[in-house]
This record gives C-alpha cells, sequence and structure tokens, in this order.
C-alpha cells in the first residue's frame, strides 16, 4: 500500500513545483497546456506504435535472430512507447523458442536492456521495503527464470545491468546472484558431456552414444566401419561398433554349440536427442550362482581352512558378464536395418574370426518403442516373445 | 432482561463467529492445494458413521498393541545393532518379483493433476526387477494457467509404526545413499522427503541428480548425502544446512528433463552405506547469521 502511496505522491510533489513557478510566469501556462496535448497525442500513437510492435513477431516470414533482434530495435526506436516495455518483453519471451534464440545470452541481455536505466532504482528506504515497480521486476525475473530454464547462465555484464536498472535491492539482482551461486556448480556435473551446441549430424550423436555406453570399459574401442568396404553389401550406411579386449576374449571362450544374439533396436538419450542401437550378446552362464548357504544356521557352520573342496581360483565376473546376459558388442548403424547388421558382424568377423563358428541368431523388432516390460494382467516370457517374432533368422557360419 | 440479554447473545455472534476461514501466513493446506488425491479406503472412511469409526479404531488399537508386544520381543532377542560394517549396503527397498511389493510404491504424473498428458508405470521386467517407464510429454493443457508441464513421480510409501504413525528412516551412522539401476541416458532426480513437526515444512526436500549411462550393462550409483542440497516446493534455496540424516519420510525418483519422448529406469535395489573416507558434512557453503 505504501508504495502505491508514494508513487502518488511524487507527481503531487512535482506539480506543486511546477505551480510555483507557473504563477510567476503565466505567460508559459498556454504553451504547457498545448505540451499536454501533444503529449496525449503521442499517446494515442504509441498505443497503436505497441500493438505494431507485438503483431511484428507474428507476422515475419523469416524467423531467425537477425529479424527478432530487428523487431527489438524497432521498438527501441520509439521513445513514447517505452511504458508498455513489460507487456513487449513477456510476449517477447514466448516467442524466443520459434526464433530460435532460446539459448543465445546476447539476446537476453538485449531484452533487459529495454528497461530505463536509474528511474527504477529505489530512493529510499520504504521503496526498496515496499517493492518498487513491481511489475518491471517480475518481468525481468521471468527473464532470468527463461535463461535458467534453457540453460543460459547469465554474465558479469548482466549484474551490471540488472544493477543499473533495479539497483542493490532489486528482486531481479537477487535471483541472478543466487542463479550465479548455483548454476556454475551443477554445469560441469555431467560425466558424459556432451558439445555445445548438441551436433545435428546423426553419426555423431551415434559416436556419441556408443562412447557412453562403452564407458563401462575403459579399454574399448570405437570404430567407424563403411559398408561399402565389404563385398555384396546390400546397403550403403555407416556403423559404429564399440568392442573392448576382454569381450574378444569372452567371445573366444563362448561356447560354440550355444546361439548368440543380435538384439535390438534399444532406445539411448544423448543430451535431448535419442540414438538406436543394438547389442551383440548371449544367455549367462548357468553355473554363475554362488553355493547358497544359511548364516542363521549354527549346526551347520562350516570352517574355510579345513572344508575346502577345490583349489581353482574363482575370477570374479567381468563387466562385460552381467546378471541377465553376457555382452560381446555394441553397435549403431544408419538404417537400423537388417542387412546393416548383417555387415557388422561381417566386419567383426575380420577381427574376431571365431564368430564364423558360432550360430547368430537376429531378433529384430520393428521400432525401440514397442514394449519391453510384462503387462501387469498378463505375463509374458521371454522365450514366447522370441519364437512369434517373424523376424528370426538362423545364420551359419 | 430478557431481550437485552438476547440482543447482547446476537451481538457475540456477529463479532465473534466467523463464517469464512480463517487462514494465516504460514498456513500449508493438508489437502496440498486441492491437489491430493484421495485414496478408495479414504473416501470410504468419510462416508462411514461415526459408531463404524471408533469400533474400527479401537479394533486397530488392539492391533497395535499386539504388534508393539511381539516386536518388542523380537528387538530383545535380536539385540541392539553395535557394528555398522564399512562399505556394507544396507538394503532399504529391493525389487524381487513379489507383487506385494507394489504397494509400497506410488506412481503419479502430471496427467493425474489435469497438468499435462504424461503417463508411467511400475511394472516387473522378465528378470523380475523393478521397471519405471513411461511416457514423458511436454504440451501445454490449454487451460491458459498452466506455464511449465512434464513430470512423472515413482516415490515410496511412509514407514508406518503399529499406531499407523510415521516413522522416519533412522540413517545417521551411514553417508551414502546406494542404487543399483540400469537407465535410458536421461537425468533422473533422487528426492529425499523429510519428516517435519510443522506443516510449513510440508515441501522440504533433499535432491540430487541420476545421470544414467544407458545401454545393456547395470549401473551403481552411491550418493554422498553430503551432496544433497534443500529445496522448497521444487525450487533450490540459498541457505542450505547438512542433511539431517535421521529425518528421512519417504524417497522419490523423478523425471523431468524436458525432453518429449519415452523412458524407462530398471531398479534393482536402494540402499543406504557408510563410507569411513568421507568426512564431509555439507558440500555447499553455510552461512551462519
Amino acid at each position: 500500500m505504501f508504495s502505491i502511496f508514494m508513487r502518488w505522491y511524487e507527481p503531487i510533489l512535482s506539480i506543486e513545483i511546477n505551480r510555483k513557478q507557473t504563477s510567476s510566469q503565466n505567460s508559459n501556462r498556454i504553451d504547457k497546456e498545448n505540451d499536454k496535448k501533444h503529449e496525449e497525442k503521442t499517446r494515442r500513437e504509441s498505443i497503436t506504435g505497441k500493438e505494431l510492435q507485438i503483431s511484428t513477431f507474428h507476422t515475419t516470414e523469416k524467423k531467425d535472430k537477425d529479424t527478432y533482434l530487428e523487431c527489438l530495435r524497432i521498438y527501441k526506436s520509439h521513445i513514447s512507447i517505452r511504458s508498455d516495455s513489460v507487456i513487449f518483453i513477456t510476449i517477447a519471451l514466448k516467442y524466443m523458442k520459434e526464433f530460435g534464440v532460446h539459448k543465445d545470452l546476447n539476446v537476453y541481455k538485449m531484452l533487459l536492456d529495454i528497461f530505463p536505466k536509474g528511474t527504477m532504482i529505489p530512493r529510499n528506504m520504504f521503496q526498496s521495503m515496499f517493492m518498487h515497480y513491481p511489475k518491471h521486476q517480475y518481468c525481468a525475473v521471468d527473464i532470468l527464470e527463461q535463461m535458467e530454464n534453457n540453460g543460459v547462465i547469465p554474465d558479469p555484464e548482466m549484474e551490471s545491468m540488472l544493477l543499473n536498472i533495479f539497483g542493490r535491492h532489486g528482486i531481479p539482482t537477487e535471483k541472478y546472484w543466487k542463479m550465479m551461486y548455483w548454476l556454475p556448480k551443477f554445469k560441469n556435473l555431467n560425466p558424459w558431456p556432451v558439445p555445445k551446441p548438441i551436433p545435428d549430424d546423426v553419426l555423431e550423436l551415434a559416436k556419441l552414444a556408443m562412447i557412453k555406453i562403452s564407458s563401462v570399459d575403459v579399454r574399448s574401442s570405437i570404430t567407424v566401419y563403411d559398408t561399402i568396404e565389404i563385398e555384396n553389401s546390400i546397403e550403403e550406411t555407416w556403423i559404429v561398433s564399440a568392442i573392448a579386449p576382454k569381450q574378444s576374449e569372452l567371445l573366444i571362450q563362448h561356447n560354440k554349440k550355444i546361439p548368440i544374439y543380435v538384439e535390438g533396436p534399444f532406445r539411448i538419450y544423448v543430451a535431448i536427442k535419442a540414438v538406436d542401437y543394438f547389442v551383440l550378446k548371449t544367455k549367462p552362464p548357468i553355473c554363475r550362482k554362488y553355493p547358497e548357504y544359511e548364516p542363521d544356521a549354527v549346526d551347520k557352520i562350516q570352517n574355510p581352512y579345513l572344508s575346502r573342496k577345490s583349489k581353482d581360483i574363482i575370477l570374479p565376473p567381468s563387466v562385460h558378464e552381467q546378471v541377465d546376459a553376457t555382452i560381446f558388442a555394441i553397435c549403431a548403424t544408419g538404417t537400423s536395418s537388417h542387412d546393416s547388421l548383417l555387415s557388422w558382424i561381417r566386419f567383426l568377423q575380420n577381427e574376431n574370426p571365431v564368430l564364423a563358428e558360432i550360430p547368430i541368431v537376429f531378433t529384430l523388432k520393428t521400432s525401440s518403442n514397442e514394449k519391453l516390460f510384462i503387462e501387469s494382467n498378463k505375463p509374458k516370457l521371454p522365450s514366447d516373445a522370441l519364437k512369434n517374432n517373424n523376424d528370426n533368422e538362423l545364420l551359419q557360419g | 432482561m430478557k431481550l437485552s440479554s438476547l440482543k447482547l447473545l446476537t451481538n457475540i455472534g456477529k463479532r465473534n463467529i466467523h463464517i469464512s476461514k480463517c487462514t494465516s501466513l504460514f498456513y500449508e493446506d493438508p489437502g496440498k492445494q486441492g491437489l491430493r488425491i484421495k485414496s478408495d479406503r479414504e473416501l470410504e472412511w468419510e462416508k462411514m458413521s461415526f459408531l463404524n469409526k471408533c469400533s474400527i479404531e479401537l479394533n486397530l488399537y488392539k492391533e497395535g498393541i499386539k504388534e508393539t508386544i511381539q516386536n518388542y520381543i523380537k528387538d530383545t532377542i535380536r539385540g541392539p545393532q553395535y557394528f555398522i560394517y564399512d562399505h556394507e549396503v544396507n538394503v532399504e527397498w529391493r525389487f524381487t518379483g513379489d507383487k506385494v511389493e507394489l504397494n509400497n510404491w506410488i506412481v503419479s504424473s502430471d496427467k493425474d493433476f489435469n497438468m499435462g498428458y504424461s503417463t508411467a508405470q511400475l511394472e516387473y521386467t522378465p528378470e523380475s526387477k523393478g521397471i519405471f517407464h513411461g511416457f514423458l510429454d511436454m504440451k501445454l493443457p490449454a487451460d491458459g494457467k498452466q506455464k511449465n508441464t512434464g513430470f512423472c513421480n515413482l516415490r515410496t510409501v511412509a514407514r508406518l509404526d503399529p499406531f499407523k504413525n510415521v516413522v522416519p528412516y533412522d540413517w545417521h551412522a551411514y553417508n551414502h545413499l546406494v542404487l543399483h539401476l540400469r537407465g535410458d541416458g536421461r537425468i533422473y532426480t533422487i528426492n529425499l522427503h523429510m519428516e517435519r513437526t510443522f506443516d510449513m515444512c510440508m515441501y522440504d526436500i533433499y535432491q540430487y541428480f541420476i545421470w544414467t549411462r544407458g545401454g545393456p550393462y547395470w549401473q551403481h550409483v552411491r550418493i554422498p548425502f553430503s551432496k544433497f542440497f534443500f529445496t522448497y516446493k521444487g525450487r533450490i534455496q540459498s541457505l542450505t544446512t547438512a542433511m539431517p540424516r535421521s529425518e528421512v519420510k519417504f524417497i522419490s525418483v523423478t523425471i523431468a528433463d524436458k525432453i518429449d519422448g519415452p523412458f524407462q529406469l530398471e531398479i534393482d535395489y536402494i540402499g543406504v552405506e557408510y563410507d569411513p573416507t568421507h568426512i564431509e558434512e555439507c558440500a555447499y557453503e553455510n552461512y551462519d547469521y
């Protein structure tokens, strides 16, 4: 309430000062009345001007950064319509994503630059206690909020701008300080960093995805194949494959009677985009379970030093021997088709000739959107899914 | 005399009895501003007569006394737990394929509150591990109020004692939260909801993120409790304190990373662990006034 009163009070003060001046100079009064009429005229023009400015975002055919900045420039050139700045900025914020400038720090700065400098800084204690120019402050907070949502971290220049507009006690300035405390803390926490801007090329994304998955084993190497190199290849695409030395060792140790599977496509997200990948894997060995023993059964306590049955050393399973499957290799192809996967197996055969002796089963789905889980009402075994699949094919090398 | 006394009464009624609801500044509505969805059992309870309610409560009380005695006997036989071994994971929640376990989990998404179109379910995989999956939709409902949407949440049920009071998890001896999971490369949030006395603190949550690797490999995530930061209604607070480890009411996993598309998170177990090498209390600066 008090802040409203103060804002009423200010013009009254100024009018009183004017009266004192006018009483001494009566001749200037007529001129001032003319000025008032002129002001009203400009205000009327400004309303139409405001509508024009807002419609510029909607009507422009070319939607890019240059046209967006041009819209801001047109608005700034009309000094008389600065009073509509809050409305203009809220609308300009909504159009940012459409123009593709929502991740550009400079554009946010240009938006904030619309606010007048110096006039909105509280001049006494009461003004800063009760919010000074609340609509403008909330609008500036909205700008910062949108920056936060789009992962844009402000810079010290923005701080000086905010200090010039709202002063030390403004809410937007406080919000800026909080942002600068937290955002840099979380900026580099992602263990699988992605280049900025995020690449649009599918091959680059596939490489990133393979790096992400194969980060479990430091020794795994990623290679990009071109299907033209192989004779009789049907399709011309790329294949990004990842295999570790441990995995080729596991392939050699694998029982040649048990088939291995090419499964997929599965989905992995890299930054904000999804990539489909395929896995070369087999069922886990049955004997991996450790013998069951009851720790609470007092009558069956065994002395490990006396009652040792075998002298073999049991090695702990490697990373690739997961509980549900043993994984031999992973890949992503340009077309995600059956033929590209065939050529992937052929490429792997060059380095791992064992693959020629092991039967390989292709269990492919039409898309990665298919359900990978049991529905609550009708339980289903994974073996049933294999039987029903039409794409099954047995390959004997 | 009679008339004057009547007048007095009417005047008192006008002055001191308010028909409209009185609200104070710090009051938090237990119905969460109309967002709380009541279960069928709760709705049934509201319809019951007073006598019915009394009889049910009495029965519950009897059962409560029975259980407390049984628990007391069990505890005395077992004895107190003196030693907590280093790097030994104390599993609090594990998925084993038993369908009764699913009652301990609550799945919610913005569709439940008419705030969006995301969907989520919790089910079992063929390997009998829990899978939290669904579709995150960033489409805004056209109601003119909503600004942001897109969240799916999986949370546990609060632990109750025989008399149906909330018992917080006492983790003061541990300093790491351990999760064994397999994700799809997206970022999930792990939330520790606090059990506090006043309704003002109803939305006090300590949060951290899980960056899932994706792919066919399982992921072992260890998050120190010191890394959790304090949020209120999802807003990060500048004055953080070390997480009070003996006040955790329940735990939840949220996905709200603003990416349209299906998501899936397989969970094996969630537990706590003590690591003697980790001494840090709070990873963020504490400013004392």
